[in-house]
């Protein structure tokens, strides 16, 4: 309630108030409320300015870790299927680099995979699921992408998206693949190595066995001259002896372990002479063409072996092409790296002689590509094919550090690929031996120990027959005791290897420590020893494969006693 | 030899106005000028029923733009009729208001203005320059040749829980413009022609002996006066048309362009104490007290009375003080007689007892600073037992 006036100063000031002379009289302005607009619009200006500064840092962050993102990252309208946002790693995961804009999964991928998409990313839309494991999209190149996929909603601008981020997990698919071929391969690998000490464990008592039966059979022969009846069907055993002895042999060409002589050949050289022999065995449909484009094809190997290579493997080839056709082979060199290496784990890192040989044959059937190297593995009629062809030359150039490998398409044909290390000695020319027929004669006082008494037997005839004199012993320590006591009376020694309590070697050295200069030959048929340590084979003057020949063993023994002689 | 004293410090404040015939038609220009979009029309249902209402709307309307008339005022308009009012034009989001009547109207608008634009009750503007910020647009028409709300500087809003008039003084509170056209005055009845046009007279007799007068404000108040005595009486014989209507219209701007400067005096503030408390007419109230409060102020200014006297037909040649105090008086009785307005305050309803509170209500008035002749409550006291 207004208050009387207190006296005349109040009620001056009051006065002059009235009179429009107050310090506040002022007439109707909006000036005051114009400038407090001004300055407001002014910072409500600055303020949207910085906010758009603000915003477009933000925007441009938002831009550089969407784009920086390795996983695909994608936003796309849920009703319309439309993208709304896709960042550089979703378009180069699907390899679309075109100038517009993407505009559904439609114009990126083949319809059923678009369809497949959309659908799974309405129920991450929905919440009925919320990951994808392992993804197969397949892209319009052909190519596939395998992605791991998470997704949720989202709402921009009340409208509903599904945000989803594609992980691509194509690399470490394909290295789970990898890794799982290399797996099988290794299991082959292993595989091979069981078939391969298996057979060559019975092919070491089998040699023994038909060296005896050989052995006594020969000598029987000569025994039975004048009985027609009984010569013949001596000459089929022995025969039988020799189809034998070759199985054995190539039993143990598997198992890598034969002794071979590796020297520098060239490997240009023996396809051509393997060639000319082919072009004269094989039907005339069957036509070969050979490009050499391997410059460096010194390779340190066993004639044999590489010539039984390629021979093997057109003879294969003419047979799969129904003898008629063209087989290719092709040679060049190959740098073998560690991306190679990882494919073909027994490879080593260097220069390689590769040879391809390839035909237009039937091929071979997926099932059974993995089975070709097994031995006795054949899909040959039964009696024309022993099995054995590839395994044969599987062990052959495992042996010479070498890796075949093949590839087949079923009515397109087969090509095989061997790699085979350059060796840096350049080959001899192929020398001759001519063996003087003179020196075969002998007459000499021979020690033979072998601990299987019938071929002990067989030795002892064989020996003898040549005109040489003979003491044998079945046990290496009687013949150590009695060559102690008459050393002098022996030109050389013949022993078995594998014998027990000690074998060849261990006696060729005791032998040696008592008398120094007398030669050994030793008889193997197959040995695990004799490939472990190589050293030992010092105190040995020759070796002879089991079972030999009565001409085989007789041209050694004077080819050794000749060269003790001078 | 006569003292030289300079001429006072005085402002003069008013608005822009349009005065004379075809006035009320120029409203839409003004609308239009000024790019408003809604407006809140201000009036009473007295004005309704005349007619001006729908004359001011059809303008609006021609404007091409929309309003809302709030018409629930009373005489003396009440502090929650302006917060009502307030209200509405906030509601409709108006930014203009346009006030057609006469006081109460015109004064409600003003409060309506500034409560809407401070967002404060009414009653804490009461007093002098108490108006933080300017209220809205306001134009005014006014319908009575009295009370020149249009063109002043207050409001006067009737505090209805105290009963007390508030008056609200600042030179903010002075409208953007008023379109004074005497035609307005014809429906006027012969009771509120006299009221406003007594009412107008005390006007320029309180701002022409205020101490805040000034020579420009003189001017204004002694025109007036002449105006007003030579019109008032035939203008009501007239039915409030023709030249002394326009006379009486003009005689009111005058006034009202005074006292919005120069202010008021003991009148007022006892008037304003009296229709607070009786809700009587503001004009009336005012007509009865003007002779007492001459004979008690004369003597403090004779000077400037003997002028009004003049100005009010009367000879003062060869007269004394007292003698002209007397014709003075007389001539505003008699006028006052002539109006119509024949009784006094017991007539109305006031009774004795009541006077020792009015005069102190009075005296705590704004009006009561620029009487020429400072007065006690006693003096006051005595002035309403005279008129009763």
């Amino acid at each position: 309630m207004p208050q009387p006036f207190d006296g005349n100063t109040e009620k001056e000031i009051l006065r002059n108030k009235i009179m429009g002379m107050g310090d506040a009289s002022l007439k109707k302005s909006y000036y005051t409320q114009l400038q407090e607009h001004v300055i407001n619009l002014e910072k409500s200006r600055i303020e949207t300015e910085e906010s758009f500064k603000r915003a477009e840092a933000n925007k441009n962050l938002f831009i550089a870790l969407f784009n920086q993102a390795s996983d695909g990252i994608i936003v796309v309208d849920v009703e319309s299927g439309k993208f709304k946002f896709c960042n550089k790693a979703f378009t180069d995961m699907f390899d679309y680099h075109s100038d517009n804009p993407l505009l559904s999964f439609n114009s990126v991928l083949p319809i059923e995979d678009a369809g497949n998409l959309e659908n799974a990313l309405k129920k991450m839309a929905s919440g009925e699921i919320r990951f994808l494991n392992n993804v197969v999209i397949h892209k319009n190149d052909g190519g596939i992408v395998y992605a791991d996929i998470s997704g949720s909603a989202v709402e921009i601008e009340s409208i509903k998206y599904v945000l989803a981020v594609f992980r691509d997990m194509t690399g470490a698919r394909k290295l789970e693949i990898e890794k799982a071929e290399f797996a099988s391969k290794l299991n082959q690998a292993q595989k091979m190595e069981a078939i391969g000490t298996l057979a060559g464990g019975v092919a070491h008592d089998f040699n023994n066995i038909i060296g005896g039966i050989m052995g006594l059979a020969e000598i029987s022969l000569d025994e039975t001259q004048g009985n027609a009846e009984l010569q013949d069907n001596l000459n089929q055993i022995i025969k039988a002896c020799k189809r034998a002895r070759d199985i054995t042999t190539q039993l143990l060409a598997i198992t890598y372990k034969t002794e071979k002589k590796y020297e520098p050949v060239s490997f240009n050289e023996i396809i051509r002479d393997s060639v000319v022999l082919l072009k004269a065995t094989l039907p005339a449909g069957v036509s070969i063409r050979v490009t050499e484009s391997a410059k460096e094809d010194t390779v340190l190997a066993d004639h044999a072996g590489i010539s039984q290579i390629i021979m093997n493997l057109c003879t294969n080839s003419a047979h799969a092409m129904n003898y008629s056709g063209e087989i290719c082979i092709k040679t060049r060199n190959a740098d073998v790296d560690e991306c190679l290496i990882q494919k073909n784990p027994e490879l080593l890192p260097g220069q390689h002689f590769l040879l391809e040989v390839s035909d237009t044959g039937c091929g071979i059937p997926k099932e059974i590509v993995d089975r070709i190297f097994e031995p006795f593995f054949t899909t040959k009629e039964k009696g024309k094919g022993t099995g054995l062809g590839l395994s044969i030359i599987h062990g052959i150039v495992k042996n010479h550090g070498g890796v075949i490998s093949v590839y087949s398409e079923e009515g397109l044909g087969t090509t095989f690929r061997i790699f085979f290390p350059i060796s840096q000695q350049h080959h001899k020319m192929s020398e001759t031996e001519n063996l003087s027929e003179t020196l075969i004669a002998a007459d000499a006082d021979i020690l033979l120990v072998d601990d299987e008494e019938v071929l002990v037997k067989v030795g002892e005839k064989i020996l003898e027959k040549m005109g040489n004199r003979v003491v044998s012993f079945t046990s290496p320590l009687e013949a150590l005791a009695y060559f102690e006591n008459n050393c002098n009376t022996f030109d050389a020694v013949v022993t078995d290897m594998a014998m027990p309590k000690m074998n060849g070697l261990q006696l060729a050295k005791k032998i040696h420590d008592i008398r120094k200069e007398i030669p050994v030959i030793l008889c193997s048929g197959y040995s695990d020893e004799l490939m472990k340590d190589k050293t030992d084979m010092k105190d040995i003057a020759r070796l002879i494969m089991k079972p030999f020949s009565a001409a085989e063993m007789t041209r050694i023994l004077a080819e050794v006693l000749h060269s003790a002689n001078q | 030899m006569i003292e030289y004293s300079p001429i006072p410090l005085r402002k003069f404040v008013a608005p822009e106005f349009l005065f004379g015939s075809g006035a009320i038609s120029m409203l839409s220009r003004y609308i239009k000028n000024l790019g408003v979009k809604k407006i809140l029309l201000v009036t009473d249902l007295g004005i309704v029923k005349a007619g001006w209402v729908s004359v001011v709307e059809k303008q609006i309307k021609d404007s091409g733009i929309s309003h809302v008339l709030f018409s629930g005022i009373s005489p003396n308009p009440r502090d929650d009729e302006v917060m009502i009012g307030s209200e509405i034009y906030q509601k409709e989001s108006c930014d203009m208001i346009v006030a057609v009547g006469g006081g109460s109207p015109m004064d409600c608008a003003k409060g309506i203005g500034i409560v809407c634009i401070n967002k404060k009750h009414i009653s804490e503007f009461e007093g002098v320059d108490k108006i933080p910020l300017p209220g809205p647009p306001l134009v005014c028409i006014p319908t009575t040749s009295g009370t020149s709300a249009d063109i002043s500087q207050f409001s006067i809003i009737l505090d209805s829980v105290r009963k007390v008039k508030m008056a609200i003084v600042s030179k903010i509170l002075v409208p953007d413009a008023a379109l004074i056209d005497p035609i307005t005055l014809s429906t006027m009845d012969a009771k509120l022609t006299a009221e406003t046009g007594m009412d107008a007279l005390v006007h320029a007799f309180e701002a022409y002996v205020s101490n805040a007068s000034s020579p420009i404000t003189d001017l204004n108040a002694l025109r007036a006066v002449e105006l007003i005595r030579n019109n008032l009486v035939q203008m009501i014989k007239s039915g409030g048309k023709g030249e002394h209507a326009d006379n009486m219209m003009l005689g009111s701007l005058l006034a009202g362009l005074a006292f919005s400067n120069a202010s008021l005096g003991i009148v007022h503030a006892m008037a304003h104490a009296l229709g607070g408390f009786l809700d009587l007419s503001h004009g009336e109230c005012n007509a009865i007290l003007l002779e007492h409060a001459v004979n008690y102020n004369y003597e403090s200014i004779p000077g400037k009375y003997n002028d009004l006297a003049k100005a009010m037909g009367i000879d003062i040649n060869g007269m004394t003080y007292t003698q002209i105090k007397n014709a003075l008086t007389e001539s505003i009785a008699e006028l006052r007689y002539k109006s119509g307005i024949r009784h006094g305050f017991s007539e109305l309803g006031l009774k004795k007892e009541e006077i020792p509170l009015l005069a102190e209500n009075a005296l705590s008035d704004a009006c009561i600073v620029t009487n020429p002749r400072e007065a006690a409550k006693s003096d006051i006291e005595e002035l309403y037992a005279a008129a009763f």
